[in-house]
């Protein structure tokens, strides 16, 4: 049997978009909204860690948290800019700092910082670098080589001597004063927050070295205290709040490290930047789902998939319910990943096999034909 | 699913308790401990020849690791829940009472590994022969072969339990044996256990700056620890642990308890039904 015969366009458990909605997650929720807002309507730098496990749903709820800061559902997000970057897009690069801030320029995008480099003048007596003026004015002539330079793309003489830079953005130190000063312009432009979401921090932890990893932390710290020199010389700089997803694994690496240097080098490295980030206050922990949330989930794929001009005999077929649901979330313990990929590994064998429907009975013996329950 | 691993002990059975002993008096001395379990395995041996670095980091030290019964590295090398219970259980009990608990010991280790007994169980014939029980393992998912020295030392060790026996150069399973360990009586009761394991997760949460995946040997210790009165063994917490995973869905006193995946080779977590589990969270 085809997925058409059952009512289907295609598989409804291919996951081929985050384009649903958030189901369950209330306490995260609102815990996410509570800590964002906060930070986005008071100052300084702000860390807040969303720790889940593999298929728990992080890259999915870093997207809605995206959505909802661009459709300002949370206070104080009509000020904000948001970059979203994975760190898992590139391969590991030396220099971890330069990178940071690549891929932030990266992910606004050139529309974007056109856009932004039009939104205001340096007004006088603002100490900018003389390559920064000349990268927002290139940026503001619509030339695509000053984008190229921020996210460290390699230039021509020609192409450097067009946009008025000496040399390209090729060191860490040059990066984060570049950043620093793209902090201050956003401010004069009338934003207040920059809010950076990180995916797939995990990424970082296992293909980078751990004198990488404690570079890139301190960077982090020097941000935050960035924030504090400008703001007590009383100087305007937008806030920065970064979102960070992680697995487990890699939370365990941050303490352990964090236990290990203290033991070494009496708490340098990653210590000054955990006593910075407060993740007792600022750590949030995605739960499994419960059996309403997740069968909830999986119907919004059904329907979202089903043929529409046909009836079927009842919403869920050929998912018997509640005896196929029950099932699925006892077997994923409601993580949202792994019942979907259950649920595409039932459908698939059941299509395969002509099964007309689909009750615990068929997706267990299915399941355990993948020796994922025990036979 | 990995296969299960046949687990690799260079020691005879009957040299643990001496080991266990040498360490346990020499807490802290790692050059005399070493100098005497190169001294023991000297004059175990039958030719007469061993180098000292082999009887300590190829013999003894890795032996007793791997049957969990010592925790740490050089001078902080020390018997741990498992080896202290077991050193104690002979010092007063004698070496029947050692023997039965080293017994339950074996039962869990085997059931964490290559799970033989188990296998050997459900296999018709009375008596086998060692080239047939290898086919079987083998069926079953064992990583093992014929010329597998492994295997035939870990039998030596379900043998020396009486687990097994040679008979007529056969090998005959004692489901008696096995029987008495299922049936054991237990002096903790799931309640209890089920409050222990909840409020050191909880401490361990704080430990973790909030951070809800708690690593599976950090829990297995501290809950060790606080049940130590009633001789609560780390393999005890394992048989407890997939007892709840397996029969209760991981539910207990209203909480669901949820097993992961370790993110990379992380060794001491959990096999349950071939699976590997290295952190555990409460909701």
């Amino acid at each position: 049997m085809e997925f058409r015969d059952y009512g289907y366009k295609e598989n409804p458990f291919n996951i081929d978009s985050l384009n649903y909605e958030m189901r369950g997650r209330k306490e995260e929720l609102k815990r996410i909204k509570h800590l964002l807002e906060d930070s986005l309507e008071s100052s300084g730098v702000k860390w807040i860690f969303l720790l889940g496990d593999y298929q728990s749903g992080k890259t999915f709820t870093l997207e809605k948290i995206t959505e909802s800061l661009n459709t300002n559902e949370y206070k104080g997000s009509n000020k904000a800019i948001i970059a979203s970057i994975r760190l898992a897009e590139s391969e590991p690069e030396s220099k971890i700092g330069k990178s940071f801030v690549t891929k932030v320029f990266l992910e606004l995008g050139f529309e974007k910082l056109v856009e932004i480099s039009k939104k205001a003048k340096i007004p006088k007596g603002k100490s900018f670098s003389q390559e920064f003026i000349n990268i927002l004015d290139s940026l503001k002539k619509g030339k695509k080589e000053a984008y190229e330079w921020l996210t460290g793309e390699s230039l021509s003489q020609k192409e450097k001597n067009d946009i008025g830079v000496k040399r390209l953005l090729s060191t860490t130190s040059q990066a984060m004063r570049v950043f620093y000063e793209f902090e201050t312009f956003l401010k004069i432009c009338g934003y207040k927050n920059l809010v950076i979401l990180i995916d797939e921090f995990e990424y970082l932890v296992s293909q980078y070295s751990e004198k990488q990893v404690t570079t890139l932390l301190h960077i982090f710290k020097e941000i935050y205290d960035n924030f504090i020199r400008v703001n007590t010389k009383k100087e305007d700089i937008v806030n920065c709040i970064f979102m960070i997803a992680m697995t487990p694994k890699s939370w365990d690496y941050l303490i352990e490290m964090e236990q290990k240097m203290s033991k070494s080098k009496g708490g340098g490295g990653i210590s000054p930047f955990l006593e910075r980030a407060k993740p007792e206050k600022y750590l949030i922990n995605l739960e499994p789902l419960n059996k309403q949330s997740l069968i909830k989930m999986i119907e919004d794929r059904l329907e979202d998939k089903r043929i529409k001009y046909k009836e079927f005999p009842y919403p869920t077929f050929p998912f018997i319910n509640p005896d196929f649901f029950e099932f699925i979330h006892g077997i994923s313990l409601g993580i949202p990943g792994k019942a979907l990929r259950y649920s595409d590994l039932i459908f698939d064998y059941a299509s395969k096999e002509s099964i007309k429907e689909i009750g615990k009975k068929e997706a267990k013996n299915i399941l355990e034909k993948f020796g994922i329950v025990p036979s | 699913m990995e296969k299960n691993k046949v687990i690799s002990l260079k020691a005879k059975p009957n040299q643990i308790l001496k080991f266990l002993k040498i360490i346990k008096e020499n807490q802290g001395q790692i050059e005399i401990i070493k100098e005497e379990l190169h001294k023991y395995l000297l004059k175990e041996s039958l030719r007469g020849k061993r180098e000292k670095r082999n009887s300590v980091y190829a013999i003894a030290l890795p032996s007793l690791k791997k049957l969990d019964l010592i925790e740490g590295r050089g001078d902080k090398i020390k018997l741990n829940t498992n080896g202290e219970l077991l050193y104690n259980t002979f010092t007063n009990k004698g070496i029947t009472e050692y023997k039965r608990l080293f017994t339950k010991f074996l039962f869990l280790i085997d059931r964490e590994n290559c799970n033989i007994l188990e296998i050997f169980t459900n296999i018709k014939e009375e008596n086998i022969g060692f080239e047939k029980l290898i086919e079987k393992l083998i069926e079953k998912e064992v990583n093992t072969s014929q010329k597998d020295d492994k295997i035939k030392r870990w039998l030596k060790y379900l043998e020396y339990v009486d687990f097994i026996e040679i008979v007529n150069h056969d090998l005959k399973i004692n489901k008696f044996q096995i029987n008495s360990v299922l049936n054991e009586k237990r002096d903790v009761e799931k309640k209890l256990f089920s409050k222990v394991l909840i409020e050191g997760y909880k401490k361990l949460k704080i430990l973790n700056k909030g951070g809800a995946f708690i690593k599976i040997p950090s829990l297995r210790k501290k809950v060790c620890q606080n049940l130590q009165e009633f001789n609560f063994t780390t393999f005890d917490f394992d048989d407890y642990l997939r007892n709840i995973w397996l029969t209760y869905k991981g539910i207990i006193d209203d909480k669901q308890i949820i097993l992961s995946k370790p993110g990379a080779r992380e060794g001491k977590g959990i096999k349950i039904n071939n699976y590997y589990y290295y952190y555990i969270s409460i909701y």
